[in-house]
């Protein structure tokens, strides 16, 4: 494995046992990418395509029915895999019983052998960074889903790791706090930290993402740089024109296609508005043609 | 790693004193134990067999439940809801944190018993009645029964749901606490089935009347002190080997 690799994805697959009489259901089939250090990576899919469970065999909680996963190197279902990482899951699964410093302790605790000797932020800079300084002698139960997202946040970080793997961390947060973890998770990538999250929130992702993994059913459907993504589908040009008093549109793959059938268009006399490539989202790439349907 | 254990046991120990459902069960089995001093002072005879009787039965129920309770939601309760997952995704192996979580709800369950114990200890002290001998070993071999319980219920939690664990924990108990009748069974059963059945069962579930010593002390017979490290290398051992098996489970398997 390269030195910047921060997990491996090796032709993945999980097969789900649905009772003695339904058989089985694969969740996950083949799915082989790299996420490199100093990233921010995106995870994509709808709900069920098998994101979450490759998160739960990336952090041991599931072992794979084929295949394998590496962090930094060692074989996820090795517990020392999980030395570098900071995990935030997709639900706020906490003790809710504890205040939010005894909470970061008893994280800190129960890392206290890996983390002997670093030096590691206290517990009142995380509630701070994750913005929520005044709480910490508050009950978990009585916190809002928000909180409780960024408490979890702040016990992800609590050993400053190199690897921070956060599952839809924006979920339950009000646009403001969206706006904020995006920040942050930048913000940490800028000190060195690589970010491994997944959504089905692509805006989230489009704008802060280097490079993004797209699942669907359980299959990799893409993975490489969003730019490129985009671009490949921006050979699409449209033009706009007035041909017999009425406005038209007319879509052209090619650049030198499109020149042409504005030449012919404008050689027939139809007066053309305007010309130029068809600006595609991340979700009209993704999802457009579904979402038409 | 001794570390580790200690600081998932004490946050077990945290989150189930503030567990409001357990503290409500031991207010409820304060005031049954209560009740055994208004019981032994409506009758004219014997009223501290009464009282013992009853209290021991108290106490022994109520540690019993608690342990049960406490079991389901330290382990299974904690898969459901998946508290455990920002436990054990840190670099620490599975049987650490269960082992972490089975000291402190041990220790919880110890707590517990000694808070009824004293409780049931006051209201003798009330009646102006004395502490009959085997007093203290009777509750501690009641203290071993609800580790076992405890165990049990650790060991189905390992594999089952929080309602099935519970489930099979009970069954065990009530086979447990019946396991002279298994081998009269085994022995003496109509069918060839029955009597397999009973000898599987009296081999493999836990003979918790070696455990039961409330008549002996109640009525004010020779304590077998024997039974004190008989029971106590028996409940170690069934422990034990419940913990191991637990860890066997709960390493192998997937996480919802």
């Amino acid at each position: 494995m390269s030195d910047q690799t921060a997990i491996r994805f090796s032709g993945l697959g999980k097969v789900y046992k649905e009772g003695l009489w339904r058989g089985s259901k694969p969740a996950l089939k083949d799915v082989s990418f790299d996420v490199m250090q100093g990233q921010i990576f995106g995870f994509l899919g709808a709900n069920g395509a098998g994101k979450t469970t490759s998160i739960k065999i990336a952090l041991g909680l599931q072992s794979a029915t084929k295949g394998k996963v590496e962090i930094f190197g060692i074989d996820s279902s090795d517990a020392r895999s999980r030395a570098r990482v900071g995990f935030l899951p997709e639900r706020p699964y906490y003790h809710l019983n504890l205040n939010a410093q005894e909470f970061l302790n008893f994280h800190r605790s129960i890392r206290s052998a890996h983390d002997f000797g670093k030096k590691l932020p206290g517990n009142q800079d995380l509630l701070k960074l994750v913005g929520i300084p005044d709480v910490g002698s508050r009950l978990l139960r009585n916190f809002s889903k928000g909180m409780l997202q960024r408490v979890g946040l702040a016990q992800a970080l609590i050993s400053d790791p190199d690897l921070v793997i956060l599952d839809e961390p924006m979920s339950g947060l009000d646009p403001v706090g969206r706006r904020e973890v995006r920040n942050l998770l930048v913000d940490l990538n800028r000190a060195g930290k690589t970010i491994f999250f997944s959504s089905h929130i692509l805006s989230d992702i489009e704008s802060i993402c280097q490079r993004i993994a797209f699942l669907e059913k359980g299959e990799l459907k893409y993975c490489g740089k969003i730019d490129d993504l985009l671009e490949s589908h921006s050979r699409e040009y449209e033009i706009l024109y007035r041909e017999g008093g009425k406005m038209l549109r007319m879509n052209v793959s090619g650049k030198n296609e499109a020149k042409a059938a504005v030449e012919k268009l404008w050689s027939r006399g139809a007066e053309v508005e305007s010309f130029g490539p068809v600006h595609h989202s991340l979700e009209d790439v993704l999802f457009g043609e579904k979402g038409a349907r | 790693m001794a570390g580790v254990i200690f600081a998932i046991g004490l946050n077990s120990w945290k989150q189930m004193v503030r567990d409001r459902v357990f503290c409500v069960v031991l207010v409820a089995a304060l005031l049954m134990i209560g009740f055994s001093y208004l019981l032994a002072t409506l009758t004219i005879v014997e009223s501290r067999k009464i009282l013992l009787d009853f209290g021991f039965s108290a106490v022994s129920m109520a540690s019993g439940m608690a342990a049960l309770y406490i079991g389901i939601v330290s382990m299974a309760r904690e898969i459901e809801q998946r508290t455990i997952y920002s436990v054990v995704t840190k670099p620490i192996s599975r049987s650490a944190y269960l082992l972490g979580k089975f000291l402190g709800s041990a220790a919880v369950v110890a707590a517990a018993h000694l808070l009824l114990a004293l409780n049931l200890a006051g209201i003798l002290w009330l009646m102006g009645e004395s502490l009959p001998a085997g007093f203290a070993s009777c509750l501690f071999l009641m203290l071993l029964e609800t580790w076992i319980i405890l165990g049990l219920a650790f060991l189905c939690s390992s594999f089952s749901s929080s309602v099935l664990a519970a489930g099979i924990t009970i069954a065990l108990f009530l086979i447990g606490r019946s396991n002279s009748s298994l081998l009269t069974i085994a022995e003496k059963g109509l069918t060839p089935g029955t009597r397999a059945l009973a000898r599987f069962l009296y081999y493999f579930t836990p003979n918790l009347e070696r455990f039961n010593v409330r008549d002996v002390v109640a009525y004010g017979r020779p304590f077998p002190e024997e039974m004190l490290w008989t029971g106590l290398a028996y409940a170690a051992a069934f422990v034990a080997a419940c913990l191991a098996a637990s860890c066997l489970f709960l390493g192998k398997r997937d996480l919802p």
